[in-house]
């Protein structure tokens, strides 16, 4: 057995091997799901530690988070309290590690940027100085970010999901709010009823829909 | 023959593990570099360079691994990635912060312990006996598919080109894959 025969000989040791290896990732991961399963103890509706979406993060109606902090790229003191005309109050809470958070960063940037829809925009990160700073050095952010040292404003607001993102109209009032892990998401928290029906679940109170 | 047995299946099962842990940071490199920079243990220039390097190192590692070209070398480096694996693992471990330990990208989740650095451990002997057992720094080993099927002789550079090559191309097809897919398109958000 020599040349060409050896190698697919070799080649299909190396496949089974593979596959064994495969095997035992796939019932490893089942075995883990049971695991996790069997220890997590029923949790009666509504006493999860992570509220419901609709709880999470204030109140619809409720009036802009009165604070001023100073932000830590550049563009200074952030009072998002302050009567602006001509625009909607738009405010992110991120935290670095959170994967979503990265991939809503440049969906971000360009509303930011884009001239024919003003909107005020914040994000505010719930990490420490060096997270922050880490996140933005990979992940530039051209609008203010706070760094939530000490979580007082995300806690304050009583927010546990990260990308969360809540809306406040021209008054100063709290329209809508949910997860904001990408464009579409963005779409549907803007009221947009052609934002997919997926990203129209992750934000309260629903959207009307134009889906038929 | 069992000396060779060995180098086989240590270098398939290190390339699989290699290959599964390059393809999700391939996939998400900034991820991966944020990652580094949040594990703290080198300065941010260093971070970046080290974090833009592991990813295409590993994939290129995993298929010389796979090819059974310059399997000495590739057993050496990565005994010495796994080293520094095990090392910034252990000063965060120390210094008591609950990390994800981003072995897989953001493909699995794993918290920092004594667990992650046992396995860790057990690779790193792995690819040690392989380096001390194998005898190629830049050849193909006598067991290279690519040198049993008469496709390449055996000291031809041509094999380890190709590797890097294939890696250089899967990289950069890969880094601008979901991330590019989900910007925002001017003009579509209202308010």
């Amino acid at each position: 057995m020599t040349g060409l025969w050896l190698a697919s000989y070799l080649a299909l040791w190396g496949l089974v091997v593979v596959l064994c290896l495969l095997l035992i990732g796939i019932l490893r991961q089942l075995g883990l799901l049971y695991h996790q399963l069997a220890a997590r103890p029923p949790q009666p509706q509504g006493e999860s530690s992570i509220p419901a979406l609709e709880e999470d993060g204030p109140t619809i109606g409720s009036p802009l988070v009165d604070l001023e902090v100073s932000t830590i790229n550049g563009f200074g003191t952030l009072t998002p309290a302050t009567p602006r005309e001509g625009g909607s109050t738009l405010l992110v809470f991120m935290s670095p590690m959170c994967e979503a958070c990265q991939y809503i960063v440049e969906p971000l940037n360009a509303l930011a940027e884009d001239a024919a829809r003003p909107v005020h925009l914040a994000v505010i990160m719930r990490a420490d100085e060096q997270a922050c700073r880490a996140f933005l050095s990979v992940f530039p952010l051209h609008l203010p970010v706070v760094c939530d040292r000490d979580r007082t404003i995300t806690m304050g607001l009583d927010i546990h999901r990260t990308p969360f993102g809540l809306l406040y109209n021209e008054q100063g009032t709290l329209i809508r709010k949910g997860l904001v892990e990408g464009q579409e998401d963005l779409l549907a928290l803007f009221g947009d009823g052609s934002a997919p029906v997926n990203a129209q679940a992750h934000v309260f109170p629903r959207v009307v829909s134009s889906h038929v | 023959m069992i000396v060779m047995t060995t180098e086989v299946l240590l270098s398939i099962a290190l390339g699989i593990i290699f290959l599964a842990t390059a393809v999700p940071k391939l996939r998400h490199p900034r991820g991966f570099v944020l990652a580094v920079l949040e594990y703290r243990v080198l300065p941010p220039r260093l971070s970046w360079f080290y974090g833009r390097l592991v990813p295409p190192l590993e994939f290129m590692l995993a298929l010389l691994l796979f090819t059974g070209t310059a399997v000495r070398s590739a057993a050496f480096l990565i005994s010495l990635l796994l080293l520094s694996f095990i090392f910034a693992a252990g000063i965060n471990l120390a210094r008591g912060r609950d990390l994800d330990c981003h072995c897989f990208g953001k493909a699995t989740r794993r918290p920092l312990g004594w667990g992650l650095l046992l396995q860790d451990g057990a690779l790193l002997g792995a690819s040690m006996t392989l380096a001390v057992v194998t005898r190629q720094w830049v050849a193909l080993e006598s067991w290279s598919v690519l040198r049993l099927s008469g496709l390449v002789q055996a000291g031809s550079f041509g094999p380890l080109l190709g590797c890097a090559l294939v890696t250089a191309c899967t990289a950069a097809l890969m880094g601008r894959s979901t991330y590019g897919r989900r910007r925002y398109e001017s003009g579509v958000v209202r308010k």
